[in-house]
C-alpha cells in the first residue's frame, strides 16, 4: 500500500466531493421547501453542462465564465417548472413530485437530443488536463477550482439562508411549511424562487459535470442515484448535510478505489448508505421534526 | 351584537367530499366562541376557512362585512386574522426570539417589529427568559405559549386557536386555558376548537356544538355545557334523536339545523 498514492485519492475525493456537493445541495433545497423529491435534478444537471458546452464549442467563452449566462437562465427556468408543474400538486407532494419530476427530466432529455443530438460530448477546455504538484500529489485544476466554485457558492448560499428576508422565509417553510403560510410567507412564491435556486445550482454543477465527464442527454440517469444517496446521507433536507455527506461518500470511494479495487467503489455509495441508515436513521444531519 | 365574522351555507373539505356541509355561523366581537364536537365534525375545517389555508367551495366568509373567502392565508392575514395550529408549530431549530419575530413577518418597519416584540415580551415573559433558546427545547406548555405570543405580534382582531391543549398534561392544560381566559378578559375576539369540550366551554361566552359539518346547537358556554343533547351528539345518536323529536328530515347538505335558538342569550 503507498501512502502517497492514499493520500492522493484523499484530496482528489475532498475535491470532487465539493463539485458533487454543489450538485445535492439544489436536490436537498427543494425536498426542504418543498418535500419534493426531484429525481430530474440530475437532468437540470446535464442541460447545464449542455448549454455551457455550446457556449464554449460555439462562441469559446470559457465554462466558469458562462455561469453568469447558465446559472440565471437555469434560474428562470427552474422557477418556470416548478410554477408549471409542481405548484399544483396539494396532497401527497413526495409521491406524485417523483412522477412529475421524472416526467420533466424525461422532456429534457427529449429536448435536449433534439438539439443537440445524443453523440456523447465533453467541454475539453485548454487546461483541462493541467496539474500541479504538491507534497508529492498530483492535482488536477480543474478540480481545485471546481470545489473552490462549490465552496464559494454554497458559502453564498448559506449567507442568503441566513441574512436575508428571504432566507428567513425559506427556512421557516423548510421547518413548518403550514405555520410559515399563517405567519404571512407566501410558501408558493418562496417554493418557486428555490426551485430557481436549486436549478441555477445544477446549472454550476453541470459546467464542472460537463469538463470532468463525457456526458450525453441520458447521462442523468448515471447521476441521479448517487445524488438522491447523497441526500439521504446528509439528513434529506440539510443543504450543509448534502455538502459535507458528499465530501465524505466521494472520498470514501476515491479511497476504496485505491485500496481495494474501482470495481469496488461503485457500490461505496450503497455501502455507505447501508451503515448509515441502520447506525443513524436520519443521516449525517437529520432533524426529528414532528409534521403539521 | 356585532358579528365580526360571518360564516354563511359553507361547503368545504378535500379531494372529493365535503367536510363543511352548509355551516353557517356568526363570531361577536369581543367574545371568546368555542367549537365543540365529535371527531370529524369539521371543527379544525372551519378555522382553515376562515384563515385561508382552505378555500370554501360554495358560501361566504365575510369579516367585517367584507368576503375573504377566496384570499390568500397572507391577505387574510393582513386583515388582521391570526391562526394558532393545532399541533406543535414553532420552529423548532430556531430561537424563541426569532420565532416570536417571524409572526410580525409582514410588518414592513423593523422599529415597529422590535416595538410589537417589547410588548410582547412584557405580556408574556417566557419570551424573555428563554429568548436565546432553540423554540425545539422547550417544553410542550411553554411552547404553546411562545406560539401565543407569536400570534399578538401582529394584534389580531381574531385569534383563530385550534385545539391548543392536545398533547399537553393536564396541569400544563389549565395554564394553556388560564392563558386564554386572560386573552379574553383583555378584550380579544377568540374563535377556540376544542377537543375537550369540557375545558372549552368552561370558558366560553359562546358554545357552538358541530355535527358532520353543521351547527347542531348554539348557546352561551354554561347552557351548552349543561345540554343534555351534547352527550348524544358526541355518542352519535343526535340524528336518530332529532328525528323523533322535530320530525325533520336527515340533513341534505343544503340546510341548516340549529335547535337552539342563534346568539348567546
Amino acid at each position: 500500500m503507498n501512502g502517497g498514492l492514499l493520500l492522493g485519492a484523499s484530496v482528489l475525493g475532498l475535491l470532487l466531493g465539493g463539485i458533487y456537493g454543489l450538485m445535492a445541495s439544489g436536490l436537498a433545497l427543494t425536498f426542504g421547501v418543498m418535500r419534493v423529491i426531484n429525481v430530474g435534478h440530475s437532468a437540470l444537471v446535464i442541460a447545464g453542462a449542455y448549454m455551457s458546452y455550446e457556449l464554449f464549442a460555439h462562441l469559446h467563452i470559457d465554462p466558469f465564465v458562462s455561469l453568469v449566462i447558465t446559472m440565471p437562465v437555469m434560474f428562470l427556468i427552474g422557477m418556470g417548472l416548478e410554477m408549471a408543474f409542481l405548484q399544483h400538486l396539494r396532497e401527497d407532494r413526495e409521491q406524485f413530485s417523483v412522477l412529475v419530476t421524472w416526467a420533466i427530466a424525461l422532456g429534457v432529455e427529449g429536448v435536449l437530443g433534439y438539439f443537440c443530438g445524443t453523440d456523447l460530448v465533453q467541454i475539453s477546455t485548454n487546461y483541462a488536463n493541467s496539474s500541479f504538484s504538491i507534497g508529492g500529489v498530483q492535482i488536477v485544476y480543474i478540480y481545485l477550482y471546481g470545489f473552490l466554485l462549490g465552496a464559494l457558492l454554497m458559502g453564498l448560499l448559506a449567507l442568503l439562508l441566513r441574512r436575508t428576508t428571504f432566507g428567513w422565509s425559506l427556512r421557516a417553510t423548510v421547518l413548518n411549511r403550514q405555520a410559515a403560510q399563517l405567519i404571512g410567507i407566501d410558501v408558493a412564491k418562496v417554493s418557486a424562487i428555490a426551485f430557481g435556486i436549486a436549478a441555477a445550482m445544477a446549472a454550476a454543477g453541470g459546467a464542472l459535470y460537463g469538463m470532468l465527464n463525457t456526458f450525453n442527454p441520458g447521462s442523468w440517469y448515471d447521476l441521479i442515484g448517487d445524488l438522491l444517496i447523497i441526500i439521504v446521507l446528509g439528513g434529506f433536507s440539510s443543504v450543509r448535510g448534502a455538502f459535507i455527506a458528499s465530501l465524505v461518500v466521494i472520498m470514501f470511494q476515491e479511497i476504496l478505489s485505491v485500496i481495494i479495487s474501482p470495481t469496488w467503489a461503485d457500490w461505496s455509495f450503497f455501502m455507505l448508505l447501508a451503515i448509515v441508515l441502520i447506525v443513524r436513521p436520519s443521516g449525517f444531519f437529520g432533524v426529528k421534526t414532528r409534521e403539521a | 351584537m356585532t358579528a365580526i365574522l360571518e360564516i354563511d351555507n359553507a361547503f368545504a373539505g378535500y379531494g372529493g367530499g365535503n367536510i363543511l356541509r352548509g355551516l353557517t355561523l356568526n363570531v361577536e366581537a369581543g367574545k371568546l366562541t368555542c367549537l365543540v364536537g365529535p371527531n370529524g365534525a369539521g371543527k379544525s375545517t372551519v378555522l382553515k376557512v376562515v384563515s385561508g389555508l382552505l378555500h370554501p367551495r360554495k358560501g361566504e366568509v365575510r369579516f367585517q362585512g367584507q368576503s375573504i373567502g377566496k384570499m390568500s392565508p397572507r391577505a387574510i392575514l393582513m386583515q388582521g386574522i391570526v391562526q394558532v395550529p393545532q399541533d406543535r408549530s414553532l420552529f423548532s431549530t430556531m430561537t424563541v426570539r426569532e420565532n416570536v419575530l417571524l409572526g410580525g413577518f409582514t410588518l414592513s418597519h423593523h422599529a415597529e417589529k422590535e416595538q410589537r416584540l417589547e410588548e410582547v415580551m412584557t405580556r408574556f415573559p417566557i419570551v424573555r427568559e428563554r429568548a436565546k433558546d432553540t423554540a425545539g427545547s422547550l417544553s410542550g406548555g411553554q411552547q404553546k405559549l411562545v406560539e401565543f405570543a407569536r400570534a399578538m405580534m401582529l394584534d389580531p382582531k381574531l385569534l383563530l386557536v385550534d385545539e391548543p391543549s392536545m398533547g399537553l398534561e393536564p396541569r400544563v392544560r389549565r395554564l394553556v386555558f388560564d392563558t386564554l381566559q386572560e386573552l379574553r378578559a383583555e378584550g380579544r375576539t377568540i374563535l377556540l376548537v376544542e377537543q375537550n369540550a369540557r375545558s372549552g366551554l368552561e370558558i366560553a361566552d359562546v358554545g357552538v356544538v358541530l355535527e358532520r359539518g353543521q351547527v347542531r346547537l348554539k348557546g352561551s358556554g354554561a347552557d351548552i355545557l349543561a345540554d343534555p343533547s351534547v352527550g348524544a351528539i358526541y355518542m352519535g345518536t343526535s340524528g336518530r334523536l332529532k328525528t323523533r323529536v322535530q320530525d325533520a328530515p336527515a340533513p341534505t347538505g343544503n340546510d341548516v339545523i340549529e335547535s337552539a335558538p342563534d346568539g348567546a342569550s
